[in-house]
């Protein structure tokens, strides 16, 4: 203990002696903290790197296993959907008795091809077996919740099979849909041995780590390198990623290394570190010492200087000496005097600008002064209690006192306040206070007796704390305005009392036109109250067609063109009516420019309205377009006393013409018309009368005139003449004679529309069905017409499939009057489309019919239905949706594929065998994408071109079939086509190169399911089927061949023969074959033994063709 | 879907015509008769058929007082999809209630052999006014509950090859349902056409339910040298047939001779327009068309309401229609005859019953104890499809007179 206290007392006084031996000790101090945290951090990192290298390289590998367990699986359970819609299985609910028969032996079939399938079974809807095929080890698990679950929502459910050694099997149950029904009548329930499945992707056992297949804490498969076994592990875990159609599996894969074998390279590392770290501590604690020293030598002297100015010294006399060496030290003398110098100057400049503010105020209080002595109003202050601080002297000249008796006598103005006005002024200081602001007028009496009126304006003054310091104010003498203020207002109420009283507005504007001045009249003709017109502008109440014309008048008198003008223009009343108003203004002027104007207005609307009438009368008789004649009934000739101008258009006789004659010169020769004698029984009996008459113009041509003759009579009801309205309507029976041909043309083309019209009359009944809407829906018109709306909507929805929604045609009536009624007013008839509703008809035959409603817009309840037959476009619709869902089903497995693996190449790395591995799965899986997508287009372009871009030629077959075998690709390893052809082969009509596409697809068929080897053979013969001569070409293989049940789908698209995928295809082959062949009139045939082969038959029509490859029947067997 | 939301209408119309009767004869039970059949297909018509024609009948019934004195005929459905197993679940049910007296089956014969065993089991009559599968009715019971007032699959096989020798068709094909009655079907074939040299015969299988396309089946037969196709089938598949044929050209396209099953829909609708274009003949038991009477021109009324037909002719499932009309009718005599709700002395009294002025015929004797089968072969008789969509008799077709 001794020592350590004298090694400790010793190291303290080694510390204390210079500030340099502190420096090395904290130096040292910090680096070895600085080391020490380095070295862990470093260990750490590098740990940390290292793990994190290891994890990764880990994870990869468990996502890789992931992603192949994922794509096998999921192709397995995308089969296995195939599998449930297979008819046969189908077939197999309706078929009790014999299912057993067929069922078993295809569904043991199917187990064997895929050994990771353990078990299958077919339910029915109440989840009774009906069929099961099962390997030995199969679980038997059966959940009756789950296939309950599965029928009743029709979607695909799983489940895991419980206990041990079933752990990792998966029950998947499939809904099968009954097709006659469409509901879901069964299921399939399929176990998958996922260990199983897992192991057969792990082609090669692991060098270094252990691999497992885990659910939850279930190892369900371990597979490990020897070495592996029983060693503290490194692990990572990746989840195998939810598909479709199955839900989050919760499968893990697990991937795991040795931990010491990862970690013993760090170890070495560590002591090496400290190694080093020791030699760089001591090489340090010899360079601090050196510099430290260096360093802190000036700082002592500098510490001096800054004592002395501490202690007082004078600044003045103060300079600190600066060392000749520049550095912190240097800088700090430097700085130090600099501040010493500011201060001086600070100093001196202040006392400058202290003198300058003194001499400035001096000055402002003389200016301020002089003001008060020349202002004649009185300023004064106070106290809070009355007591004058201030008087201006202007209080002298009014009051003839002097200030000083003010300042003297705190009560002396209040005194002077004349006895009547003493009311009026707060005498108080009180109440003043209580004031805080205000303006007093009184009057105060001069010695001599003489009254002032006084306006005394105060403000109370407070302080910060609220309370009132003292009240200013300013007194004026306003004893002249006062005076004239009263005489103006009696020459006012004089002039008012006259003005009050007249019938016509008196009115006074400004230069701008607003309302100066306006009588009581205004309110009587206008309705607008004074109040609320004064100050506004006249014109506001102008009528706006008229305030232009009113400007053009108004604007001469204020810029002083005119004095005075006089003119008629409307005005706008309070209750929206409009009067007419007679205006008499004159300009007022001041002598030099004009100050506004003064006039009168007068309410002529009467006088306007009669004119107006009048005015309309007689226009209405010259602008009519009929021809209006007047006759005189005193003369028994009725001659013609007036014409107006539309009599002349329409017979071309001028007035002067016809004046004194009697109408029937217009119809010259033609006067035997059987409405004439009508005509002349009215004129002789004094009635009223309409007829239609043959009439000629002037220029002989005939018109059509629909003449009314009124008598006119005079008070005692004597006929005094005849008014006659004659009417042009040759246009009108022109128009009639085209629009019934048009009508006749109409009904001929509803007749013949194949789309269904159905009317309604504005009374809402039904009054016409076209033939095609009969034929539609079975209904005649006998039994419709007349009926409502609602009755037809009832017939209609009896028609209709009731599990259909059914639109109602009333609604869509209804619908249609809303837009028809946005549009209304326009004349023309407007027929706006209803929102289409489709109806599905179950009778008389199953019909979707489109309908949409129109109606006429100025007869708003007229109603037209059209009718369309949809029912082929909808199926086209439904084909075309099968078929896209079958391709996109099939697009969809080989793109999942290239997807993941891509997706794992672009995120981890991996050696390049793996990479190799994983990019040749891409390669194969795009290729079978491509060539899916190729044979998809040839068929889609056959299909759609029918043939039409074919180059039909007629050409011996033989040169066609040895080219194609020529450039056929054969298989690594196999022989070569095996070809016999017949002598004298008739020429066939044919596209060379589609003949070449379909044989190279039946080849490459023969060559890819005879996997085994086998020769492929191919003949050539003519044969006579019927009457029509076909060349045959017959491709044999040695192959797998088909069962029969295969052999009924090898022509449907996408379907495969092979469900192992051990053979490429895309099931899309023999289907183009077979559109080729059927579009040169010929037809495919398939024989089959399953195990030993096929044969696959082309026959082709020998030219002449006999008409099978006529245009006309090719695109009938489209 | 449509059917499937139908059903329980039906169900619900036909209970509210049992509560108005019930209002009527106010206090006495109804007796029930059930019907069970494929009310959720999406193609068939034979169901809505049957309804109708057992409707009309139980009206009638009803309007002239009923069974027993006075006890109202009422009528119960459930729906089997076209599959024995429901069939089998639903008439189970319907058996509970002891005032149903018998139950009526569809047109699917599978669903009908599969409720032998249960039929007799509860001694419950099964009237069949469709399903032809002989085996339904020679069903080797001591006591047999069932009654058929239809086609036989013997007499539709041997009435077809009968056609098409007399068409000069010297090889046909055969595409017979992968089901039971399909099996029935092909047991006929082989029956009738053993030791004919003149004959020959291929027989092609098909799924009844889920084959989306014929053509493949088809072209077998046309490969295997068919001059004409002999069809056993329904509407749906014999609509698929029809327009693969018809999308061939015409020299490849076969005459058709096909089992009446084709009429238990809307072959015409789902046909289109290929079912001008191909030579179609079936087998049917009864049409309007072939009668004048006051009577039957009121029932063919009656039955275009009700089956919203566009005429006589253009009924749908008129044989279903036929067939459930006379066999309710003659069903109703023999309650009466029986005395009594009791489901075994009913089926003693259906093959006791005298004479019966049907709608197809007079029965002689509708039923006996040797002989289930209430029409004869000599009823049978080939029809064709007008342009129009008519089915018209083939009068020189006839294999007999009436």
């Amino acid at each position: 203990m001794q020592t350590i206290d004298r090694v400790l007392a010793g190291l303290r006084a080694w510390l204390n002696a210079r500030l340099a031996n502190r420096v090395i000790a904290a130096a040292l101090a910090v680096n070895i903290l600085l080391l020490f945290f380095m070295g862990i951090g470093a260990y750490g990192l590098t740990h940390r790197l290292l793990d994190g290298y290891i994890g990764q390289s880990l994870h990869a590998k468990a996502q890789l296993y992931e992603e192949k367990l994922k794509t096998a699986l999921q192709g397995l359970v995308v089969e296995m959907q195939g599998l449930a819609g297979n008819s046969l299985l189908s077939n197999g609910l309706t078929d009790d008795s014999g299912r057993q028969a067929y069922l078993a032996p295809f569904l043991n079939d199917y187990i064997k091809a895929n050994p990771a399938v353990r078990s299958i079974r077919l339910s029915d809807y109440e989840g009774r077996d009906l069929a099961r095929a099962e390997k030995p080890d199969s679980s038997a698990f059966y959940d009756a919740r789950l296939i309950r679950r599965v029928i009743d929502s029709g979607k695909i459910g799983s489940v895991w099979a419980r206990g041990g050694a079933q752990a990792g099997r998966l029950i998947v149950v499939y809904p099968i849909h009954f097709a006659p029904t469409r509901t879901v009548e069964g299921t399939l329930s399929a176990e998958i041995d996922v260990p199983a499945l897992f192991r057969s992707l792990l082609a090669d056992p692991p060098r270094t780590e252990v691999v497992r297949l885990v659910r939850g804490r279930t190892k369900l498969l371990t597979v490990a390198a020897p070495q592996a076994v029983g060693q503290a592990l490194l692990t990572t875990r990746v989840a195998l990623e939810a598909f479709a159609p199955l839900a989050a599996t919760g499968l893990e894969v697990e991937v795991a290394v040795e931990r010491d074998a990862v970690f013993a390279p760090l170890f070495y590392l560590a002591v090496s570190y400290l190694l080093l770290a020791a030699v760089a501590l001591l090489v340090l604690v010899f360079a601090v010492r050196w510099i430290s020293r260096r360093v802190t030598e000036p700082l002592h002297l500098l510490s001096q200087d800054a004592s002395r100015i501490a202690d007082g010294e004078v600044l003045g006399s103060l300079h600190v000496p600066e060392p000749q060496d520049k550095g912190e030290i240097h800088d700090l003398a430097r700085a130090l005097n600099h501040m010493l110098r500011a201060m001086q100057t600070a100093k001196s400049e202040l006392e400058r600008r202290v003198a300058e503010r003194t001499q400035e105020l001096e000055s402002a209080r003389e200016i301020f002064s002089g003001v008060l002595r020349s202002a004649k109003d009185i300023l004064w202050s106070s106290t809070p209690d009355g007591r004058f601080i201030y008087i201006s002297p202007a209080i002298e000249a009014i009051t003839q006192r002097p200030v000083e008796a003010f300042l003297a006598q705190p009560h002396l103005w209040s005194s002077l306040v004349v006895d009547e006005d003493k009311h009026l002024v707060s005498t108080s200081a009180a109440d003043l206070l209580q004031e805080k602001s205000g303006t007093h007028v009184y009057r105060i009496a001069r010695p001599g007796g003489e009254m002032r009126w006084i306006e005394n304006r105060f403000e109370v003054v407070f302080d910060e704390d609220g309370r009132a310091v003292r009240l200013d104010g300013i007194a004026s003498d306003i004893t002249q305005k006062m005076a004239a203020q009263q005489a103006l207002e009696a020459s006012e109420k004089k002039y008012r009392e006259v003005v009050d009283h007249l019938k016509e507005v008196v009115f006074k504007t400004d230069a701008d036109g607003r309302w100066l001045f306006l009588n009581p009249a205004w309110e009587e003709i206008t309705g607008f109250s004074l109040a609320e017109s004064l100050g506004r502008p006249f014109l506001h109440y102008v009528h706006p067609d008229d305030r232009k014309r009113n400007l053009e008048v108004f604007l001469p008198l204020i810029e002083g063109r005119k004095t005075h003008c006089r003119h008629e223009v409307r005005y706008l009343k309070n209750d929206g009516e409009i009067c007419w108003i007679e205006v008499n203004a004159r300009a007022v002027h001041d002598g030099e420019r004009v100050l506004g104007t003064n006039g009168t207005l007068s309410d002529i609307s009467q006088r306007k309205a009669a004119e107006a009438v009048l005015r309309l009368r007689e226009r209405a008789m010259s602008s009519s377009s009929n021809g209006i004649t007047l006759c005189d009934a005193n003369d028994p000739n009725l001659p013609i006393i007036y014409v107006n101008p539309a009599f002349e258009r329409i017979t071309g006789y001028k007035q002067d013409e016809v004046l004194g004659l009697n109408c029937r010169f217009l119809q010259r020769g033609d006067a035997y018309q059987p409405q004439m004698a009508e005509l002349r029984e009215a004129l002789s009996q004094h009635k009223e009368c309409k007829v239609i008459l043959r009439n000629y113009r002037k220029d002989g041509a005939m018109f059509w005139n629909e003449l009314s003759v009124s008598p006119v009579r005079d008070e005692t009801g004597r006929v005094t003449h005849f008014v006659g309205i004659q009417t042009d309507i040759t246009r009108r029976k022109l128009v009639e004679a085209i629009l019934q041909a048009r009508t006749r043309r109409l009904n001929t083309i509803f007749a013949l529309s194949p789309d269904g019209f159905v009317s309604f009359d504005s009374d809402g009944q039904l009054d016409y069905i076209n033939p095609a809407f009969s034929r539609m829906t079975g209904l005649v018109e006998q039994d419709l017409l007349g009926i409502s709306l609602e009755t037809f909507d009832e017939t209609l929805r009896n028609l209709c499939d009731p599990t259909q929604p059914y639109a109602s045609a009333a609604k869509a009536a209804a619908l249609a009057a809303g837009d028809g009624g946005a549009a209304a007013g326009t004349g023309n008839l407007q027929r706006r489309k209803a929102e289409r509703e489709t109806l599905h008809l179950i009778r008389p035959e199953h019909l979707i019919l489109q309908r949409s409603v129109r109606r006429e817009a100025d007869n708003s309840a007229a109603l037209i239905f059209y009718f369309r037959n949809v029912t082929r476009e909808r199926e086209v619709d439904r084909m075309k949706s099968d078929f896209l869902s079958t391709a996109a089903h099939e697009l969809r497995t080989p793109m999942a594929s290239i997807f993941g693996f891509a997706e794992l190449l672009l995120n981890r790395r991996y050696d390049e065998e793996t990479q190799r591995d994983l990019l040749s799965t891409i390669h194969q899986q795009a290729g079978r994408l491509t060539e899916l997508l190729n044979e998809l287009l040839d068929l889609a372009r056959i299909e759609a071109r029918q043939s039409k871009d074919f180059d039909y030629r007629c050409l011996p077959l033989s040169p066609v079939i040895r080219q194609t075998l020529a450039a056929f690709l054969l298989p690594a390893g196999r022989s070569p086509v095996r070809l016999t052809l017949e002598d004298d082969l008739p020429d066939c009509l044919i596209d060379p190169a589609k003949i070449q596409q379909a044989l190279t697809n039946v080849i490459a068929n023969a060559y890819k399911f005879s996997p085994d080897g086998g020769e492929v053979k191919m003949t050539v013969h003519a044969e006579t089927l019927g009457a029509q001569r076909y060349v045959c070409i017959a491709v044999t293989d040695c192959g797998i061949g088909l069962t029969p049940d295969q052999l009924g789908h090898v022509f449907e698209r996408f379907y495969r023969a092979d469900s192992s995928g051990r053979i490429a295809g895309t099931g899309l082959g023999l289907s183009v074959v077979k559109e080729i062949i059927e579009l040169h009139g010929g037809f495919v045939k398939i024989d089959s033994q399953y195990g030993k082969g096929t044969v696959v038959a082309l026959a082709l029509p020998a030219h002449p063709p006999a008409g099978a490859l006529s245009s006309g029947e090719r695109a009938s067997t489209g | 879907m449509f059917k499937s939301i139908l059903a329980p209408l039906l169900l619900a119309a036909s209970l509210g015509t049992f509560v108005s009767t019930c209002a009527a004869a106010s206090v006495k039970p109804a007796v029930y008769l059930g019907l069970d059949a494929e009310f959720s297909s999406q193609t068939s018509t034979s169901d809505d058929a049957i309804r109708a024609g057992m409707e009309l009948a139980i009206e009638e019934i009803n309007a002239a007082g009923g069974v027993l004195d006075g006890r109202p005929l009422g009528l119960r459905i459930s729906d089997n999809r076209t599959l024995p197993a429901r069939g089998v679940e639903n008439v189970r049910r319907l058996a509970r209630d002891p005032n149903l007296v018998a139950i009526f089956c569809g047109k699917f014969s599978p669903v009908a052999l599969e409720l032998l065993p249960l039929v007799h089991r509860i001694g419950l009559p099964l009237m069949d006014p469709w399903a032809a599968a002989d085996s339904i009715v020679d069903n080797g019971r001591p006591v047999n509950y069932v009654f058929r007032l239809s086609l036989r699959d013997g007499w539709a096989i041997a009435s077809m090859l009968r056609h098409a020798r007399r068409s000069g068709l010297r090889r046909v094909g055969v595409l017979l349902p992968n089901t039971a009655w399909g099996r029935s079907a092909y047991a006929n074939v082989r029956r009738y056409t053993t030791g004919d040299a003149a004959l020959k015969v291929t027989v092609q299988w098909y799924n009844l339910a889920g084959d989306v396309s014929y053509l493949g089946h088809y072209q077998a037969l046309r490969a295997a040298g068919a001059q004409g196709v002999l069809f056993v089938g329904n509407e749906d598949g014999g609509a698929l047939l029809i327009k693969a044929i018809a999308s061939l050209p015409v020299e490849s396209r076969l005459p058709l001779i096909s089992h009446f099953g084709i009429t238990g829909g809307d072959i015409v609708a789902l046909s289109g327009p290929a079912l001008l274009k191909v030579d179609v003949s079936v087998v049917q038991t009864f049409s309007f068309l072939k009668y004048s009477s006051e009577r039957h021109r009121r029932i063919a009324d009656q039955a275009q309401k009700r089956l919203a037909a566009a005429g006589p002719g253009r009924v749908n499932s008129v044989v279903g229609f036929a067939q459930a009309y006379d066999l309710v009718h003659i069903l109703a005599k023999a309650i009466d005859a029986a005395g009594r709700a009791d489901r075994a002395a009913i089926r003693d009294a259906l093959e006791r019953l005298p004479v019966h002025h049907g709608l197809i015929k007079i029965y002689r004797r509708p039923f006996t104890t040797e002989r289930h089968e209430a029409l004869h072969e000599q009823d049978v008789f080939i029809a064709r499809f007008a342009p129009d969509g008519t089915l018209r008799p083939v009068d020189d077709m006839r294999s007999g007179g009436r």
